[in-house]
C-alpha cells in the first residue's frame, strides 16, 4: 500500500518514466494520469465519478479565446516561410552590413529579431536563414560554429519577441493578460538583441578570423538598386508588424485578432511577390492543423495528468517543497529556473509550460512574485530549450537544412555561447525586474482605511429621489393583487 | 493475422484523412471568420457573440478532427531522447504495446465520459450563457466524434504495427520532430 | 460515539483574486470543520483547478466533485430560471433577497428546479448591491448606448444589448487591457472593494451607479444531492450553518470594505455619476419585457417567476413606508 503523501512523489516519477519511453507524449501524459487515478480510486482518495471532470476539461481548453491564436500565428508563419519575405531581407542586408567584420552574421540577428516581431515559429526563421545565410557565411570563411550558433539562437528570439507562442501558453497558464505579457517581454527582447551583437563585436575584435568582412570581390555596390531591394524587404515586413503587433498593443484587435489579421496580411504578400499560389496556401493549412492538433492534444493530456495529481494532493505537495526553499523569491526563481532549465534539455516547451508552470504559478503567486516578471522570466528561460545539444529543435531544424559538409559537432558547439548568452539575460531579468515591469502599465490597489472622509457625491448631478406622499402609499397598498 | 483487419485498417486511415482535410479548411475559415470579426467591430460598431464564439467552434473541430490523422501521420511530438536510439523493431513494438496500454485506455475513458456530457447538453438544449450565443451541443458532439475517431485511428495503427512486426507489411517507423 | 472522517471538494467557480467572494468558500470550509472537531473536511479548489468556472453545475450534477461554490445566473445558457439564486435586472436587494429565501419559498422552488440536476442549494454569501460600471465617457441618454461595447455578463448584457448596447464576454484578468485599449468602452465588475483592485480608475474615470443587474448578488453552495443524503445528520447541520453564516459574513466583509475603498477611489479622481432616469426606466421595461417572454416559453422560469414577481413588489411597497422614508431622511440630513 503506498502512503498518502508518497503519492504525489511516486507521480511525478512515474510521468518522466513514462514520457521517456517515448510514446506520443499527449497520450502518455494521458496515460500517466489514468494509471494514478485507478491507483487513487482503488486507495480511496476519489470516486471514479471524479473522472467525469475530463470532458469538462476538455472542453474548457477548447472553448479558450487565447489558445485560438496558435494555429493563426502558426499559419501566418508557414505563409511567411515560403513567401520569400526572408531571403529579400537577408540578401539585402546581408550585403549591406558585409563589408564590416561580423557583418553578416548582424544581418543574420536582425532579421530573425524582425521576423521574430511578425511571427511566432522558430522554424520558419530558422529553416530560412539556415538556407541562405549559412552558404554564403562559410563561403567567405566564416568560423562554421560562429556560423551555425548566430543563425539557431536568431532563430529562437521570436520566442521571445511578441508575438509568441511561448508568451501565449504562458499567460494562458498563469490566467494573465496576453497583451501584459507581450509588453514585459519587450525589454528582454531588446536586451537579448543587444546582447546578441555584442557577443559578435567581441568576436569581431577578439577572433576576427572567426567573422571575415566580405572580400572586395564580393562586395556588391552600394548603391540604389541594393537600397530599393532592402527597402522592398523591409517596408512589407514593417506594415506587417504593425498590423499584428500594432494593433494588439495598441489594442485595436485582441491578439486572436491580431493573428488572423495577420495572416491575411501574409496572403496578400505572398500575392504580393506572386507566390500565392493554391499548393502554398494548402500546404500552410494543413502543417498549421497538425502542429495545433499536436500542441493542443499535449495540453488535454497533461490536463488528465493534473487532474489526478490534484486529486492525490500533488499540488499542495509541489508548494510545500517550494516554499520551503531559503532565500525568499529570489531562491524561489533561482530553484525554478535551473529546474526548467534542466527539464528544457529532455522536455520542449510546450510540455513544460502545460505541466510544470499550472503547479508553480500559485506558489509564486503565493511568495509576492508578479506573474508577469515570472511569465516573461521562464519565457527567456525555456528559450533555451531550442539550442540544448542534442536535442534543441533549433539544432535538429538547421541539421536538416545545413549543407553535409558541417558537421553535426560544430552545430552542437556552436550552440554553446549563445545558450549562455540566453542564461545571462535570465539572471540579468531575475536582477533587475523593471527589464519587465517598465514596460507593463500595472494597476495598483491602494486600500486605504485612514484618512478623512469625504462625501463621495458632493457635486455630483443627482437623480430626483422622490419620496410618494403617506396617502399616495395607502392607495397603492390597496391597490397591490 | 486475416487480411480483413489491415482492410479494416486502410478503411479508417482514409476515413480520418477526410476528417483531417475538413480540418484543416477549418484553419483557414477561422482565419477569415476572425479577421472579418475584428474588421466589422471597427469600422462598423457590429459585434456579435454568435460569430466571436464560431471563431472557438472551428477551433475545437481542427482540434478534434484532426487529431487523428496527424497520430497516423506521426506528429504527435514523442520525448526522443532514447527513442532517437531504438532499433526500427523495437520502435514497432513500443508503438504497439503503448497503442493497447497507453493510447486506447485514454482516448476511450474521455470517449466515454464525454458521450454522457454530449446527451446531458443535448436534453437540456443548453445553449451559451452570452446574449446571441451559439448552441452547445454540436461542440460539446466534436469532442465525443473526435475521441471516437482517435479510438479507431489507435486500433488502425495497433494492426499496422503488428502486421509489420510479423512482417506483413512494411512501415518505415522513422519519427521527424513536428515543426513549431 | 465516534463521528466519520469525510473528505469531499468543492470546486468554486471563483478565480482566488476575487478574495471576498472566493474566500466565503474558504470561511465555510473552516467552520464545518470547526463544528465537526476537523472530522469532515471541504478542501476548495479555485476555478479552472478541477473544472471550468463555467463547468461546475455538470460537476456536481454528475459527482466529480461534491459541491460547488457558484453564482446560479453563470448557468443561464442551460435554464435562465437559475438566475433566479444569484440575481435578475431589478430584483431585490440582499435583504429582501433573504426574505425571499429563506421565508418567502423561493429557496423552496429553487431547489424543486435543481433536483433536476440532482442539486441541493443553500445561500451563501452576498455582495450587496453592486456598482453599475466604469465608463470612458458619460452615457446620459439611451441613444448615448447605441453601439457602445461593454463587458457585461449574464441577463444584465441581455438588456444592454435590448437597449442597443453590445455586451462583451471578458475574463476578469483582460478586462482591463481590453478597456485601456478601447476594445472596449466600459466595464462593470463588483463594487469598489474588488472594481479598485482591477485599477479601471485610472482609464475610464465615470464610475456609474447603481448596477441595476445586480440590486444584489447572492452565492450559492450546491451540493449533490446523494452525497448530502450520505451524510450523518451532524454534518448536514454544520454544512448548512456554515452556508448561513457564511451568507452573513460575505456582506457584512463588503460592507466594511466598500464604503473604505469608495473613498480611496474619490482621492484618486474617480467621477461618480448616476444612471440617468431615462435609461433606467428603458433598462426596467426591456428586463421586464425579457422575463415575460422566457415566462410564455419556459414553464420552470414561470413557476418561479410568477410568485417571485408578486413578493418583489409587496416588498418594494413595504420597504418605500418605514426603511425608504427614515433612509432618505437620514440620508439627506448628515449628523455633522
Ligand atoms: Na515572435
Ligand atoms: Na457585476
Amino acid at each position: 500500500m503506498i502512503s498518502h503523501d508518497l503519492m504525489a512523489p511516486i507521480m511525478f516519477g512515474g510521468l518522466i518514466i513514462f514520457l521517456l519511453l517515448g510514446y506520443p507524449a499527449a497520450f502518455s501524459l494521458g496515460a500517466v494520469g489514468l494509471f494514478f487515478a485507478f491507483i487513487g480510486i482503488e486507495m480511496g482518495m476519489f470516486q471514479p465519478t471524479f473522472l467525469q471532470a475530463l470532458p469538462d476539461r476538455v472542453f474548457g481548453i477548447l472553448s479558450n479565446d487565447l489558445l485560438l491564436s496558435i494555429p493563426f500565428f502558426t499559419f501566418m508563419g508557414a505563409i511567411l516561410e515560403k513567401c520569400g519575405l526572408a531571403e529579400d531581407m537577408l540578401e539585402g542586408l546581408g550585403q549591406l552590413f558585409g563589408p564590416i567584420r561580423g557583418g553578416l552574421a548582424y544581418a543574420v540577428i536582425i532579421v530573425g529579431a524582425i521576423l521574430g516581431a511578425i511571427t511566432g515559429t522558430v522554424a520558419a526563421s530558422v529553416i530560412a536563414m539556415g538556407l541562405i545565410s549559412l552558404p554564403i557565411m562559410l563561403r567567405y570563411g566564416y568560423n562554421p560554429r560562429v556560423a551555425t550558433g548566430v543563425i539557431a539562437a536568431s532563430g529562437t528570439i521570436t520566442q521571445l519577441i511578441p508575438p509568441s507562442l511561448v508568451l501565449i501558453v504562458l499567460a494562458d497558464q498563469l490566467g494573465k493578460s496576453v497583451g501584459d505579457m507581450y509588453a514585459g517581454a519587450i525589454g528582454p527582447s531588446i536586451i537579448q538583441v543587444a546582447l546578441f551583437c555584442l557577443f559578435i563585436f567581441f568576436l569581431s575584435i577578439f577572433r576576427p578570423q572567426d567573422v571575415p568582412a566580405l572580400p572586395p570581390e564580393a562586395r556588391p555596390k552600394i548603391d540604389w538598386k541594393l537600397f530599393k531591394k532592402i527597402l522592398w524587404g523591409i517596408v512589407p515586413s514593417i506594415a506587417l508588424i504593425f498590423l499584428v503587433l500594432g494593433t494588439i498593443l495598441m489594442g485595436l484587435a485582441t491578439p486572436t485578432e491580431g493573428g488572423a489579421m495577420g495572416s491575411v496580411g501574409a496572403l496578400v504578400l505572398a500575392a504580393m511577390n506572386k507566390r500565392l499560389q493554391k499548393t502554398l496556401v494548402w500546404e500552410a493549412m494543413t502543417s498549421t492543423m497538425r502542429i495545433n492538433a499536436m500542441v493542443i492534444f499535449i495540453l488535454i493530456g497533461s490536463t488528465v495528468f493534473g487532474l489526478t495529481f490534484r486529486g492525490v494532493d500533488g499540488d499542495l505537495w509541489i508548494e510545500e517543497l517550494l516554499t520551503g526553499l531559503p532565500g525568499g523569491q529570489v531562491g524561489f526563481l533561482i530553484a525554478v529556473n535551473l529546474f526548467v532549465f534542466f527539464l528544457a534539455f529532455f522536455l520542449d516547451y510546450f510540455e513544460i509550460a502545460f505541466i510544470i508552470i499550472p503547479l508553480l504559478a500559485p506558489v509564486a503567486d503565493k511568495l509576492g512574485i508578479d506573474l508577469i516578471w515570472f511569465g516573461v522570466l521562464l519565457g527567456a528561460n525555456m528559450q533555451t530549450s531550442f539550442m540544448h545539444p542534442p536535442f534543441g529543435f533549433a539544432l535538429f531544424y538547421l541539421r536538416g537544412v545545413a549543407d553535409k559538409t558541417v558537421k553535426s559537432s560544430d552545430i552542437y558547439y556552436g550552440a554553446l555561447p549563445w545558450v549562455g548568452l540566453q542564461l545571462i539575460l535570465v539572471a540579468i531579468i531575475i536582477f533587475i525586474p523593471e527589464t519587465v515591469t517598465y514596460f507593463v502599465d500595472k494597476p495598483t490597489a491602494a486600500f486605504d482605511a485612514s484618512g478623512p472622509s469625504v462625501d463621495p457625491l458632493a457635486g455630483v448631478e443627482q437623480n430626483e429621489i422622490t419620496v410618494d406622499s403617506s396617502a399616495d402609499i395607502e392607495r397603492q397598498l390597496r391597490e397591490n393583487k | 493475422m486475416p487480411k480483413q483487419f489491415l482492410v479494416f485498417a486502410s478503411f479508417v486511415d482514409r476515413l480520418n484523412d477526410r476528417f483531417g482535410v475538413l480540418a484543416s479548411w477549418m484553419v483557414l475559415i477561422a482565419v477569415l471568420v476572425s479577421t472579418a470579426n475584428a474588421l466589422i467591430r471597427y469600422g462598423f460598431n457590429v459585434s456579435s457573440n454568435g460569430w466571436l464564439e464560431a471563431q472557438w467552434y472551428l477551433f475545437a473541430g481542427m482540434v478534434m478532427f484532426g487529431a487523428a490523422t496527424t497520430f497516423r501521420l506521426n506528429e504527435h511530438v514523442r520525448v526522443d531522447v532514447l527513442y532517437a536510439m531504438y532499433p526500427n523493431k523495437f520502435r514497432l513494438w513500443l508503438d504497439f504495446w503503448g497503442g493497447i496500454v497507453f493510447f486506447l485506455p485514454v482516448t476511450i475513458i474521455i470517449g466515454y465520459y464525454s458521450w454522457e456530457f454530449f446527451v446531458t447538453s443535448v436534453i437540456q438544449n443548453e445553449t451559451s450563457s452570452n446574449p446571441g450565443g451559439l448552441i452547445r451541443w454540436p461542440v460539446r458532439g466534436a469532442i465525443t466524434l473526435g475521441f471516437f475517431l482517435l479510438t479507431l485511428q489507435g486500433v488502425s495503427e495497433i494492426i499496422k504495427r503488428y502486421a509489420a512486426i510479423i512482417g506483413m507489411i512494411q512501415i518505415d517507423p522513422k519519427y521527424e520532430r513536428p515543426l513549431q | 460515539q465516534s463521528m466519520p472522517e469525510v473528505k469531499w471538494r468543492c470546486a468554486s467557480s471563483f478565480p482566488k483574486s476575487l478574495d471576498t467572494i472566493y474566500g466565503g468558500g474558504e470561511f465555510i470550509s473552516k467552520r464545518v470543520a470547526a463544528l465537526t472537531d476537523g472530522k469532515f473536511q471541504i478542501r476548495i479548489f479555485g476555478a479552472g483547478e478541477i473544472v471550468p468556472a463555467f463547468g461546475t453545475v455538470d460537476a456536481v450534477q454528475q459527482g466529480t466533485v461534491e459541491c460547488t461554490h457558484t453564482a446560479g445566473y453563470y448557468f443561464v445558457g442551460k435554464n435562465k430560471t437559475f438566475a433566479f439564486d444569484t440575481t435578475v435586472p431589478f430584483g431585490m436587494n440582499q435583504r429582501q433577497q433573504n426574505a425571499w429565501m429563506y421565508w418567502g419559498g423561493g429557496l423552496k422552488l429553487q431547489r424543486e428546479f435543481l433536483r433536476d440536476y440532482n442539486i441541493i442549494s443553500f445561500p451563501a454569501g452576498n455582495t450587496g448591491t453592486q456598482m453599475g460600471g466604469w465608463f470612458k465617457k458619460p452615457v446620459k441618454t439611451v441613444a448615448d448606448l447605441k453601439g457602445l461595447k461593454m463587458r457585461i455578463a449574464g441577463l444584465g448584457g441581455e438588456v444592454m444589448s435590448r437597449l442597443g448596447a453590445i455586451p462583451q464576454q471578458i475574463a476578469g484578468g483582460d478586462i482591463y487591457p481590453a478597456l485601456e485599449k478601447g476594445v472596449i468602452d466600459a466595464a462593470e465588475w463588483v463594487g469598489p472593494y474588488d472594481d479598485e483592485k482591477l485599477g479601471f480608475y485610472k482609464i475610464a474615470p465615470y464610475y456609474y451607479y447603481p448596477g441595476w443587474w445586480e440590486a444584489c448578488s447572492m452565492y450559492s453552495m450546491y451540493v449533490n444531492i446523494k452525497e448530502w443524503e450520505k451524510l450523518p445528520k451532524q454534518y448536514q447541520e454544520a454544512l448548512a450553518s456554515a452556508c448561513a453564516e457564511c451568507n452573513i459574513d460575505m456582506m457584512a466583509e463588503y460592507d466594511y470594505k466598500n464604503p473604505i475603498a469608495l473613498q480611496s477611489l474619490i482621492k484618486n479622481g474617480v467621477k461618480l455619476q448616476s444612471y440617468s432616469t431615462d435609461i433606467m426606466k428603458a433598462a426596467s421595461t426591456a428586463a421586464f419585457e425579457m422575463y415575460e417572454e422566457e415566462a410564455g416559453k419556459n414553464p420552470s422560469f414561470k413557476k418561479i417567476y410568477e410568485p417571485w414577481k408578486k413578493f418583489r413588489n409587496d416588498q418594494m411597497l413595504w420597504n418605500k413606508v418605514a426603511e425608504q422614508t427614515l433612509m432618505s431622511f437620514m440620508l439627506t440630513n448628515p449628523v455633522k
